[in-house]
Protein backbone atom coordinates (compact mmCIF):
# COMPACT_ATOMS: atom_id res chain seq x y z
CA UNK A 1 0.00 0.00 0.00
CA UNK A 2 1.67 3.27 -0.88
CA UNK A 3 1.48 6.17 1.23
CA UNK A 4 -1.51 7.56 2.08
CA UNK A 5 -1.08 10.95 0.40
CA UNK A 6 0.18 9.23 -3.06
CA UNK A 7 -3.21 7.09 -2.69
CA UNK A 8 -5.55 9.73 -2.11
CA UNK A 9 -3.21 11.06 -5.70
CA UNK A 10 -4.21 8.28 -7.34
CA UNK A 11 -7.88 8.29 -6.40
CA UNK A 12 -8.37 11.50 -7.41
CA UNK A 13 -8.29 11.23 -10.95
CA UNK A 14 -10.27 8.18 -10.52
CA UNK A 15 -13.20 9.62 -9.11
CA UNK A 16 -16.43 10.78 -10.54
CA UNK A 17 -16.36 14.49 -11.32
CA UNK A 18 -18.40 16.43 -12.93
CA UNK A 19 -18.11 17.03 -16.62
CA UNK A 20 -15.73 19.53 -18.09
CA UNK A 21 -18.68 21.95 -19.50
CA UNK A 22 -20.06 25.47 -18.93
CA UNK A 23 -23.32 24.13 -18.07
CA UNK A 24 -23.12 26.01 -14.50
CA UNK A 25 -21.82 29.50 -15.16
CA UNK A 26 -24.25 29.37 -19.01
CA UNK A 27 -27.24 29.01 -16.69
CA UNK A 28 -26.31 31.08 -13.67
CA UNK A 29 -25.77 34.24 -16.06
CA UNK A 30 -28.82 33.09 -18.37
CA UNK A 31 -30.19 34.12 -14.70
CA UNK A 32 -28.95 37.35 -13.86
CA UNK A 33 -30.58 38.43 -17.00
CA UNK A 34 -29.91 41.50 -18.68
CA UNK A 35 -31.16 43.98 -16.50
CA UNK A 36 -29.05 42.77 -13.54
CA UNK A 37 -25.85 41.91 -15.79
CA UNK A 38 -25.34 45.72 -16.76
CA UNK A 39 -24.31 46.29 -12.97
CA UNK A 40 -21.30 44.98 -14.43
CA UNK A 41 -19.21 48.06 -15.56
CA UNK A 42 -18.28 46.81 -18.59
CA UNK A 43 -21.10 47.90 -21.48
CA UNK A 44 -21.73 47.92 -24.42
CA UNK A 45 -20.12 46.66 -28.68
CA UNK A 46 -22.37 45.43 -31.22
CA UNK A 47 -22.16 42.92 -34.11
CA UNK A 48 -18.96 43.04 -36.52
CA UNK A 49 -18.76 44.21 -40.02
CA UNK A 50 -16.63 44.19 -42.84
CA UNK A 51 -13.56 46.29 -42.83
CA UNK A 52 -11.36 47.23 -45.31
CA UNK A 53 -12.39 47.94 -48.93
CA UNK A 54 -15.82 48.40 -47.74
CA UNK A 55 -15.55 50.89 -45.15
CA UNK A 56 -17.17 54.20 -46.27
CA UNK A 57 -15.25 56.47 -47.73
CA UNK A 58 -16.18 59.66 -44.97
CA UNK A 59 -14.61 57.35 -42.65
CA UNK A 60 -11.38 58.11 -40.75
CA UNK A 61 -8.73 55.60 -40.61
CA UNK A 62 -6.47 55.37 -37.69
CA UNK A 63 -3.42 52.75 -37.62
CA UNK A 64 -1.14 51.58 -35.08
CA UNK A 65 0.47 48.41 -34.37
CA UNK A 66 -1.63 45.77 -35.16
CA UNK A 67 -5.02 48.00 -34.63
CA UNK A 68 -6.85 49.76 -37.51
CA UNK A 69 -9.45 52.17 -35.85
CA UNK A 70 -12.70 53.61 -38.11
CA UNK A 71 -14.15 56.67 -36.85
CA UNK A 72 -17.49 56.55 -37.93
CA UNK A 73 -19.90 58.54 -35.36
CA UNK A 74 -22.16 55.42 -35.86
CA UNK A 75 -24.36 55.25 -32.90
CA UNK A 76 -23.55 51.87 -31.33
CA UNK A 77 -26.04 52.01 -28.12
CA UNK A 78 -28.35 49.01 -27.22
CA UNK A 79 -25.92 46.51 -29.23
CA UNK A 80 -25.71 43.39 -27.60
CA UNK A 81 -23.06 43.19 -24.91
CA UNK A 82 -20.26 40.01 -26.16
CA UNK A 83 -16.84 39.27 -24.80
CA UNK A 84 -14.91 36.33 -25.97
CA UNK A 85 -11.76 35.92 -24.45
CA UNK A 86 -11.01 32.49 -26.20
CA UNK A 87 -10.32 29.23 -23.80
CA UNK A 88 -9.97 29.77 -19.94
CA UNK A 89 -5.57 28.95 -19.79
CA UNK A 90 -3.38 28.56 -16.94
CA UNK A 91 -1.48 32.00 -16.04
CA UNK A 92 1.56 32.66 -17.80
CA UNK A 93 4.38 33.66 -15.40
CA UNK A 94 5.96 35.15 -17.97
CA UNK A 95 3.23 37.29 -19.10
CA UNK A 96 3.76 41.03 -18.70
CA UNK A 97 1.35 42.89 -16.36
CA UNK A 98 0.62 45.96 -13.78
CA UNK A 99 2.47 44.39 -10.75
CA UNK A 100 -0.15 46.61 -8.48
CA UNK A 101 -3.15 44.80 -10.07
CA UNK A 102 -1.68 41.47 -8.23
CA UNK A 103 -2.28 38.07 -9.65
CA UNK A 104 -5.01 37.58 -12.25
CA UNK A 105 -8.18 35.90 -11.30
CA UNK A 106 -8.11 34.21 -15.25
CA UNK A 107 -6.87 33.94 -18.16
CA UNK A 108 -7.68 33.03 -21.27
CA UNK A 109 -6.09 32.53 -25.11
CA UNK A 110 -6.67 32.06 -28.72
CA UNK A 111 -9.08 35.84 -28.80
CA UNK A 112 -7.39 37.24 -31.35
CA UNK A 113 -5.25 34.86 -33.00
CA UNK A 114 -2.17 34.59 -30.78
CA UNK A 115 -4.06 36.75 -28.14
CA UNK A 116 -3.45 35.81 -24.87
CA UNK A 117 -5.91 38.03 -21.58
CA UNK A 118 -5.46 37.93 -18.59
CA UNK A 119 -9.04 39.40 -16.31
CA UNK A 120 -9.02 40.69 -12.49
CA UNK A 121 -12.37 41.72 -10.66
CA UNK A 122 -12.85 45.50 -11.03
CA UNK A 123 -13.09 44.61 -13.82
CA UNK A 124 -9.87 45.15 -15.87
CA UNK A 125 -8.97 42.99 -18.72
CA UNK A 126 -5.33 43.31 -20.43
CA UNK A 127 -5.04 41.19 -24.01
CA UNK A 128 -1.51 41.06 -25.46
CA UNK A 129 -1.53 39.45 -29.41
CA UNK A 130 1.59 39.74 -31.46
CA UNK A 131 1.11 42.86 -33.78
CA UNK A 132 3.49 41.14 -36.65
CA UNK A 133 0.89 38.17 -36.92
CA UNK A 134 -1.96 40.52 -36.80
CA UNK A 135 -1.19 44.33 -38.87
CA UNK A 136 -3.57 45.46 -39.79
CA UNK A 137 -5.96 42.51 -39.24
CA UNK A 138 -8.17 44.15 -36.13
CA UNK A 139 -10.19 47.12 -36.60
CA UNK A 140 -12.51 49.10 -33.71
CA UNK A 141 -15.06 51.45 -35.19
CA UNK A 142 -15.89 53.90 -32.71
CA UNK A 143 -17.93 56.87 -32.74
CA UNK A 144 -16.67 60.12 -33.70
CA UNK A 145 -15.41 61.34 -30.25
CA UNK A 146 -14.26 58.18 -29.19
CA UNK A 147 -10.23 58.55 -29.68
CA UNK A 148 -6.97 60.31 -28.90
CA UNK A 149 -3.94 59.86 -29.10
CA UNK A 150 -1.58 59.26 -25.86
CA UNK A 151 1.30 57.59 -25.02
CA UNK A 152 2.27 54.90 -22.62
CA UNK A 153 6.00 55.36 -22.04
CA UNK A 154 7.54 56.48 -25.40
CA UNK A 155 5.30 54.61 -27.32
CA UNK A 156 2.35 56.22 -28.92
CA UNK A 157 -1.06 54.84 -27.85
CA UNK A 158 -4.84 55.40 -28.47
CA UNK A 159 -7.46 55.50 -25.74
CA UNK A 160 -10.70 54.74 -27.02
CA UNK A 161 -13.89 55.71 -24.60
CA UNK A 162 -17.39 54.46 -25.24
CA UNK A 163 -19.26 51.97 -26.98
CA UNK A 164 -17.30 50.72 -30.02
CA UNK A 165 -17.17 47.45 -32.65
CA UNK A 166 -14.35 45.51 -32.36
CA UNK A 167 -13.69 42.85 -35.13
CA UNK A 168 -10.75 41.24 -37.03
CA UNK A 169 -9.83 39.36 -40.09
CA UNK A 170 -8.35 35.90 -40.02
CA UNK A 171 -5.05 35.73 -42.16
CA UNK A 172 -7.38 34.93 -45.19
CA UNK A 173 -8.99 38.38 -44.67
CA UNK A 174 -12.17 37.24 -43.82
CA UNK A 175 -13.99 38.76 -40.71
CA UNK A 176 -14.09 36.47 -37.94
CA UNK A 177 -17.63 37.06 -36.47
CA UNK A 178 -17.63 34.71 -33.58
CA UNK A 179 -14.56 37.15 -31.85
CA UNK A 180 -16.84 40.41 -31.39
CA UNK A 181 -16.37 41.30 -28.05
CA UNK A 182 -17.14 44.24 -25.88
CA UNK A 183 -15.17 47.62 -24.43
CA UNK A 184 -15.10 49.79 -22.00
CA UNK A 185 -12.94 52.23 -22.04
CA UNK A 186 -9.62 50.74 -24.08
CA UNK A 187 -6.23 52.17 -23.95
CA UNK A 188 -4.25 50.44 -27.40
CA UNK A 189 -0.50 50.60 -27.36
CA UNK A 190 2.36 48.41 -29.33
CA UNK A 191 5.78 47.91 -27.86
CA UNK A 192 8.39 45.26 -29.43
CA UNK A 193 6.53 43.47 -32.01
CA UNK A 194 3.15 43.17 -29.45
CA UNK A 195 -0.09 45.27 -29.11
CA UNK A 196 -1.40 45.99 -25.99
CA UNK A 197 -5.46 46.16 -25.06
CA UNK A 198 -6.16 47.64 -21.33
CA UNK A 199 -9.63 47.75 -21.12
CA UNK A 200 -11.42 48.63 -17.56
CA UNK A 201 -13.84 51.17 -16.53
CA UNK A 202 -10.71 53.49 -14.79
CA UNK A 203 -9.80 56.76 -15.74
CA UNK A 204 -6.82 57.45 -19.04
CA UNK A 205 -4.41 58.97 -16.04
CA UNK A 206 -4.62 55.66 -14.22
CA UNK A 207 -4.76 53.33 -17.13
CA UNK A 208 -1.59 55.12 -18.46
CA UNK A 209 -0.07 54.47 -15.21
CA UNK A 210 -0.96 50.94 -15.07
CA UNK A 211 0.21 50.27 -18.59
CA UNK A 212 3.58 52.16 -17.71
CA UNK A 213 3.95 49.90 -14.74
CA UNK A 214 3.87 46.76 -16.81
CA UNK A 215 7.32 47.65 -18.13
CA UNK A 216 9.39 49.50 -15.45
CA UNK A 217 12.07 48.35 -14.39
CA UNK B 1 -20.14 36.68 -22.37
CA UNK B 2 -19.45 39.78 -19.98
CA UNK B 3 -16.28 39.71 -17.50
CA UNK B 4 -18.08 38.00 -14.65
CA UNK B 5 -19.11 34.98 -16.76
CA UNK B 6 -15.46 34.93 -18.38
CA UNK B 7 -14.08 34.37 -14.57
CA UNK B 8 -17.28 31.79 -13.87
CA UNK B 9 -16.27 29.68 -17.05
CA UNK B 10 -12.83 29.76 -15.52
CA UNK B 11 -13.30 28.36 -12.57
CA UNK B 12 -16.37 26.99 -13.13
CA UNK B 13 -14.78 23.11 -12.89
CA UNK B 14 -12.77 23.87 -9.60
CA UNK B 15 -16.46 25.14 -8.20
CA UNK B 16 -18.01 22.22 -9.35
CA UNK B 17 -16.04 19.75 -7.77
CA UNK B 18 -15.85 21.02 -4.61
CA UNK B 19 -19.87 21.37 -4.42
CA UNK B 20 -19.64 17.62 -5.78
CA UNK B 21 -17.26 17.22 -2.86
CA UNK B 22 -19.69 18.78 -0.23
CA UNK B 23 -23.09 18.11 -1.02
CA UNK B 24 -22.57 15.46 -3.55
CA UNK B 25 -25.59 15.15 -6.22
CA UNK B 26 -26.84 18.55 -5.17
CA UNK B 27 -23.30 20.21 -6.44
CA UNK B 28 -24.52 21.50 -9.83
CA UNK B 29 -27.22 22.94 -8.10
CA UNK B 30 -25.25 24.94 -5.50
CA UNK B 31 -22.69 25.76 -7.28
CA UNK B 32 -25.30 27.62 -9.35
CA UNK B 33 -26.90 29.21 -6.94
CA UNK B 34 -23.31 30.37 -5.49
CA UNK B 35 -22.43 31.87 -9.00
CA UNK B 36 -25.43 34.16 -8.70
CA UNK B 37 -25.69 35.16 -5.54
CA UNK B 38 -21.18 35.66 -6.25
CA UNK B 39 -22.84 38.31 -8.61
CA UNK B 40 -24.81 40.45 -5.95
CA UNK B 41 -21.86 39.81 -3.35
CA UNK B 42 -19.24 41.03 -6.10
CA UNK B 43 -18.76 44.38 -4.84
CA UNK B 44 -17.54 43.34 -1.24
CA UNK B 45 -14.93 41.48 -3.09
CA UNK B 46 -11.63 43.47 -2.22
CA UNK B 47 -9.09 40.75 -3.04
CA UNK B 48 -7.89 40.14 0.21
CA UNK B 49 -7.93 36.15 -0.83
CA UNK B 50 -8.00 35.32 -4.81
CA UNK B 51 -10.71 35.58 -6.66
CA UNK B 52 -10.78 32.02 -7.05
CA UNK B 53 -10.52 31.10 -3.37
CA UNK B 54 -13.44 33.98 -2.37
CA UNK B 55 -15.18 32.30 -5.64
CA UNK B 56 -14.85 28.89 -3.86
CA UNK B 57 -15.71 30.34 -0.52
CA UNK B 58 -19.11 31.21 -1.78
CA UNK B 59 -20.08 27.97 -3.24
CA UNK B 60 -19.06 25.89 0.02
CA UNK B 61 -21.05 28.16 1.85
CA UNK B 62 -24.04 27.55 -0.54
CA UNK B 63 -22.95 23.65 -0.62
CA UNK B 64 -23.50 23.81 3.40
CA UNK B 65 -26.38 25.09 3.71
CA UNK B 66 -28.00 22.37 1.19
CA UNK B 67 -26.26 19.75 3.12
CA UNK B 68 -27.89 20.58 6.27
CA UNK B 69 -31.13 21.07 4.89
CA UNK B 70 -30.89 17.91 3.21
CA UNK B 71 -28.52 15.74 5.54
CA UNK B 72 -28.33 12.87 3.75
CA UNK B 73 -25.28 11.42 4.19
CA UNK B 74 -25.49 8.76 1.43
CA UNK B 75 -26.74 11.45 -1.05
CA UNK B 76 -22.74 13.04 -0.91
CA UNK B 77 -20.81 9.76 -1.11
CA UNK B 78 -17.85 9.98 -3.81
CA UNK B 79 -18.07 7.75 -6.75
CA UNK B 80 -15.51 5.79 -8.72
CA UNK B 81 -15.79 6.92 -12.47
CA UNK B 82 -16.03 3.81 -14.80
CA UNK B 83 -13.00 2.54 -15.63
CA UNK B 84 -11.38 2.30 -18.99
CA UNK B 85 -9.58 -0.95 -21.17
CA UNK B 86 -6.03 1.21 -20.44
CA UNK B 87 -5.06 -2.00 -18.64
CA UNK B 88 -6.05 -5.77 -18.22
CA UNK B 89 -9.12 -6.97 -16.51
CA UNK B 90 -7.46 -8.45 -13.51
CA UNK B 91 -5.14 -4.89 -12.87
CA UNK B 92 -7.77 -2.68 -12.98
CA UNK B 93 -9.79 -5.09 -10.86
CA UNK B 94 -7.09 -4.60 -8.03
CA UNK B 95 -6.58 -1.01 -8.92
CA UNK B 96 -10.68 -0.75 -8.57
CA UNK B 97 -10.53 -3.05 -5.20
CA UNK B 98 -7.77 -0.67 -4.02
CA UNK B 99 -9.12 2.59 -4.62
CA UNK B 100 -12.76 1.77 -3.66
CA UNK B 101 -11.37 0.84 -0.09
CA UNK B 102 -9.66 4.06 -0.05
CA UNK B 103 -12.84 5.78 -1.26
CA UNK B 104 -15.41 4.42 1.18
CA UNK B 105 -12.69 5.46 3.85
CA UNK B 106 -12.59 9.13 2.94
CA UNK B 107 -16.86 9.08 3.01
CA UNK B 108 -16.69 7.59 6.10
CA UNK B 109 -14.35 10.09 7.65
CA UNK B 110 -16.68 12.88 9.86
CA UNK B 111 -17.64 15.84 8.03
CA UNK B 112 -14.91 18.42 8.88
CA UNK B 113 -12.11 15.92 8.39
CA UNK B 114 -13.45 14.54 5.28
CA UNK B 115 -14.15 18.14 4.28
CA UNK B 116 -10.41 18.94 4.81
CA UNK B 117 -8.63 15.82 3.62
CA UNK B 118 -10.89 16.21 0.53
CA UNK B 119 -9.64 19.89 -0.22
CA UNK B 120 -6.55 19.30 0.24
CA UNK B 121 -5.60 16.12 -1.61
CA UNK B 122 -8.35 15.55 -3.68
CA UNK B 123 -9.00 18.97 -5.04
CA UNK B 124 -5.44 20.26 -4.79
CA UNK B 125 -6.49 23.43 -2.82
CA UNK B 126 -3.45 24.95 -1.01
CA UNK B 127 -3.69 24.65 2.88
CA UNK B 128 -4.27 28.24 3.20
CA UNK B 129 -6.81 28.29 0.46
CA UNK B 130 -8.62 25.63 2.08
CA UNK B 131 -9.10 27.72 5.15
CA UNK B 132 -10.21 30.87 3.25
CA UNK B 133 -12.91 27.71 1.38
CA UNK B 134 -13.89 26.16 4.50
CA UNK B 135 -13.77 29.19 6.60
CA UNK B 136 -11.37 27.66 9.36
CA UNK B 137 -7.58 29.26 10.11
CA UNK B 138 -5.04 27.40 8.13
CA UNK B 139 -4.00 25.79 11.54
CA UNK B 140 -7.37 23.65 11.53
CA UNK B 141 -7.19 22.92 8.40
CA UNK B 142 -3.63 21.14 9.07
CA UNK B 143 -5.30 19.56 12.31
CA UNK B 144 -8.05 18.12 10.41
CA UNK B 145 -6.02 17.14 7.31
CA UNK B 146 -3.38 15.44 9.83
CA UNK B 147 -6.37 13.99 12.06
CA UNK B 148 -8.26 12.88 8.60
CA UNK B 149 -5.10 11.30 7.43
CA UNK B 150 -4.50 9.03 10.25
CA UNK B 151 -8.06 7.82 9.87
CA UNK B 152 -7.74 7.10 6.77
CA UNK B 153 -4.19 4.91 7.39
CA UNK B 154 -6.42 3.17 10.07
CA UNK B 155 -9.33 2.27 8.23
CA UNK B 156 -7.12 1.02 5.74
CA UNK B 157 -4.94 -1.24 8.08
CA UNK B 158 -8.10 -2.64 9.59
CA UNK B 159 -9.13 -3.93 6.23
CA UNK B 160 -5.99 -5.17 5.63
CA UNK B 161 -5.75 -7.57 8.97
Amino acid sequence: MPDIVDALADLRASIEWPAATADVSTAAVARLGPRRRRRWPLVLVAATVAVGAGAPAAAHLLSLGGVRVLIDGADHAGLPVVMDLGEPVAVRGDARRPPSLGPPAAAFAGRPDGGYSEVWPGPVVLTSFPGSLTSDSIEKRVAADGVMFTTVGPDPALWLTGPHRFAYLDPEGRPRTETVRSSANVLVWSRDGVTYRLESDRTLAEVVELAESMFAR
Amino acid sequence: MDAYSALLRAHEPAARRLARVLCGDDGDDAAQEAFVKGWSALPGFRGDASFRSWLLRIVANEAHNRRRSTGRRAARELRLAETGAEASAETTALLGEQRQRLLGAVNALPDKLRDAVACRHLLELSEAETAVVLGVPVGTVKSRISRGLDRLRAALEVDRA
